[in-house]
């Protein structure tokens, strides 16, 4: 951080440092997140499965040298998943020692009143932070020296559970009815990502910074998977990427992403392959598409499409 | 016009191009501006693609917003001169009245002249321009700015006088003048107008009466009203969610603490059972009303989403289930085929209760909200209060709307008067405002 603050060309710096830990990013990638830093605010990811979104937090962290803390979202996830429960099972044992102490406690105690007061004391200990089970949320607040705070999927949770993020994100802050204000002594850096399966809320939207990520152009593709893989041949990565950059243009149900660009080159890679040959892509297309109509629309061109890839290399 | 009048509170390139953001479409609410500002405080102005990205990632906020702004941006700041007041060119030495301003364009510094345009252009107000009629006005006020009256009047002298050897060369400089003044304002226009018009025009749609909307207008209201459905569709989806948590389940609640000694550690709640309205609406569809009708008709047809069930019948005189007409088909499709099949014809509401209760009463059970739109104009004939009345009953209410003005209820054959006696509900719905107010209210549950 202290060295991006000092950089002349700090979004520049982030690429390359992000590059190091193996994400090539683009510069709207890096902009982004130099300003989420410098403005201290959530950034919300959003993009296809598969474009790296999630990477993105994991080479962050790493570049900043931050540990990850990452909170998987699903429909029906409350505030007990994400915030804090209380260890359940050790204030119930406490309780048993408590109840084999209470004549001793209060043996002496000369007034009834006297006795209430001091159980009421006993009993406020149970809410109180040693019974304290922190969760994601509340864990990355609690963190003393900064982390970065990865919220997969937002999207899949209900509006309800967005609300209690407002409050999080835009203060750091969350306060427990039993405890107080816990406040984080150095904000998390807070990552969303979202796969667009629900228009998220305004009030969310607003308190992030935005990014979204696209399919990525044939230069960066390459790049990536050179990065990823850097055994691989100058010519085949040249040719699977055009090959991938020619199946987006068609109409699929799921069109392939960088995730599966490079599963595929890896596949190749193991399989020896050096030149891209409609045999080998009819062999292999599972690794790249995800449904078997798509399968079979592509296994139909595939000749041509080979073609197509090696001619515009 | 003075000048510091029309310049807005937020001075530089970022004030403009925020309102031209809002007005292509964008909500920038004050938090992303000051956002905006910040990203611009860190990144600064001076690398273009960095200063696109960053105001990209803090005002954009999907991507439909993010195409917008790619599209705003690049109009914006590759197009507009826009100096700052504090930094670029000095004001005393700038020569903005006739011959001066005429002389620079025929000696031709085009950075200079585009500024004294785009200063000119700012001081009348550019950034106010609100529709596209605007335009000559606007030019002529810019012109009017830049000395171009005195101009013209010299050069006619000089014509006068015979002293105008040079005169296809002003002509030429003049023409250049004015063609750039258009483009600047073409390009307000532009960034500027053509979204507040829309809403406008909307607005005034929505208030306006339902019978005086205009055939040309008609594609306008309709999808109009379709935004109304499908805000009314996502409130009444929150309102759903936020139900459903109910009371605490203490008979659970006890059961589950039996193991820890009866200390209910887990509560339980009881589900709130969730109101799902059902809907038959009985659509009047002869002359006088079908203009509400239709609108009734598309609100319904886009309301299928939250509403479990729709029944929709239209009549005149005889009654006809248009359900499936509004299913299978595109809406415009629809409508028409309901008017051709059952509209313009003269109304019976007496007969048209009848069929219905003789054909379709098992459909109506207290879950059921019935709504009539028609203005009851009986046409003299036996109005059958009682089939009304039996519909009452058995529902949960029947709700009247009436495109007609309350005080018209009961002159001539208007058995309204009566009508809503035997009804829960009455109202005007004059409106598509009114409209949507109506629905609102019935979707929101037991009353």
């Amino acid at each position: 951080m202290a060295d991006l603050e000092a950089s002349d060309a700090p979004v520049d710096a982030l690429v390359s440092g992000l590059e190091g830990f193996g994400y090539v990013a683009s510069r709207r990638i890096a902009t982004a997140l130099y300003l989420s830093l410098r403005l201290k605010k959530p950034i919300l990811v959003e993009g296809a499965a598969g474009v790296g979104k999630t990477e993105l937090a994991l080479s962050t962290s790493q570049l900043l040298g931050l540990p990850l803390i990452r909170m998987q979202c699903y429909e029906g996830l409350d505030e007990s998943r994400v915030l804090y429960e209380w260890k359940y099972a050790k204030q119930l044992l406490y309780t048993q020692l408590l109840k084999e102490r209470v004549g001793d406690l209060l043996e002496d105690a000369p007034s009834m009143d006297d006795a209430m007061a001091r159980l009421r004391g006993v009993g406020d200990m149970f809410f109180s932070e040693d019974f304290l089970q922190p969760r994601p949320l509340l864990q990355s607040l609690m963190s003393e020296d900064g982390c970065v705070l990865l919220i997969d999927e937002v999207d899949k949770t209900d509006e309800a559970f967005e609300a209690l993020l407002l409050e999080t994100l835009s203060a750091y802050q969350v306060s427990l009815p039993e405890i107080g204000v816990i406040k984080a002594s150095t904000p998390p850096i807070v990552f969303l990502t979202s796969n667009n399966i629900r228009e998220l809320g305004d009030a969310l939207k607003r308190r992030c910074i935005h990014l979204s990520i696209p399919l990525p152009s044939a230069e960066l593709e390459s790049r990536i998977v050179e990065k990823r893989l850097p055994d691989i041949a100058s010519q085949l990565r040249g040719e699977l990427v055009a090959f991938v950059q020619e199946l987006r243009h068609m109409k699929l149900r799921k069109p392939p992403s960088i995730s599966e660009t490079v599963e595929w080159a890896q596949s190749l890679l193991i399989l020896h392959v050096e030149e891209l040959g409609v045999d080998v892509v009819r062999d292999t297309l599972n690794v790249l598409l995800k449904f078997e109509s798509d399968v079979e629309a592509v296994e139909a061109q595939a000749g041509d499409l080979v073609r197509r890839a090696k001619a515009t290399r | 016009m003075i000048e510091g009048q029309t310049v807005p509170l937020a001075e530089g390139p970022l004030a403009g191009f925020l309102a031209a953001l809002r007005h292509a479409g964008l909500t920038i609410s004050p938090a992303s501006s000051i956002d905006a500002y910040e990203a611009v405080a860190a990144v600064g102005y001076g690398d273009r693609e960095i200063l696109r990205d960053a105001l990209c990632v803090t005002l954009a906020k999907s991507e439909l917003d993010e195409a917008r702004f790619e599209q705003c941006f690049d109009r914006y700041f590759s197009h507009h001169v826009e100096p700052d007041d504090r930094a670029a060119t000095p004001r005393e030495s700038a020569p903005t009245s006739g011959g001066g301003f005429a002389q620079l364009m025929l000696t031709g510094d085009a950075v200079l002249v585009d500024t004294q345009i785009s200063r000119a252009a700012r001081s009348v107000g550019v950034r106010e321009v609100q529709y596209s009629f605007q335009r000559n006005i606007l030019v002529g006020r810019i012109l009017r700015e830049l000395g171009m009256p005195e101009w013209d009047r010299e050069v006619a002298q000089r014509v006068d006088a015979g002293t105008a050897e040079d005169l296809a060369e002003w002509q030429t400089a003049r023409d250049a003048i004015v063609s750039k003044v258009k483009a600047v304002v073409d390009r307000q226009i532009d960034l500027y107008a053509s979204n507040a018009a829309q809403q406008i025009r909307e607005e005034r749609l929505a208030d306006m009466d339902i019978a005086a909307i205009r055939p040309e207008d008609r594609q306008a209201a309709i999808k109009l009203v379709r935004k109304m459905a499908k805000a009314l569709a996502s409130q009444h989806s929150r309102r759903r969610k936020r139900a459903r948590r109910g009371q605490l389940d203490m008979r659970k609640t006890m059961r589950q603490a039996m193991p820890h000694e009866g200390i209910p550690f887990q509560l339980s709640w009881k589900q709130k059972s969730v109101d799902r309205p059902k809907f038959i609406v009985l659509c009047d569809v002869s002359r006088s009303v079908v203009n509400a009708a239709q609108f009734l008709l598309v609100l319904m047809y886009s309301l299928n989403e939250v509403v479990d069930q729709l029944h929709a019948f239209a009549f005149s005189d005889r009654l006809e289930d248009v359900g499936r007409l509004l299913d299978d088909n595109d809406i415009d499709v629809a409508i028409e085929r309901v008017l051709r099949e059952v509209g313009f014809g003269s109304t019976s509401y007496g007969d048209a209760f009848a069929d219905f209760a003789e054909r379709y009463m098992p459909l109506v059970d207290r879950h059921t909200s019935v709504i009539i739109l028609g203005d009851g104009r009986n046409n003299y004939g036996d109005p059958q209060l009682d089939i009304l009345d039996r519909i009452r009953r058995q529902a949960r209410r029947v709700v009247w709307l009436n495109p007609e003005a309350e005080r018209s209820w009961g002159t001539g054959d208007s058995e309204m008067p009566a009508y809503r006696r035997f009804s829960s509900m009455a109202r005007t719905c004059g409106s598509l405002n009114e409209l949507q107010a109506v629905i609102g209210d019935m979707l929101r549950g037991p009353r």
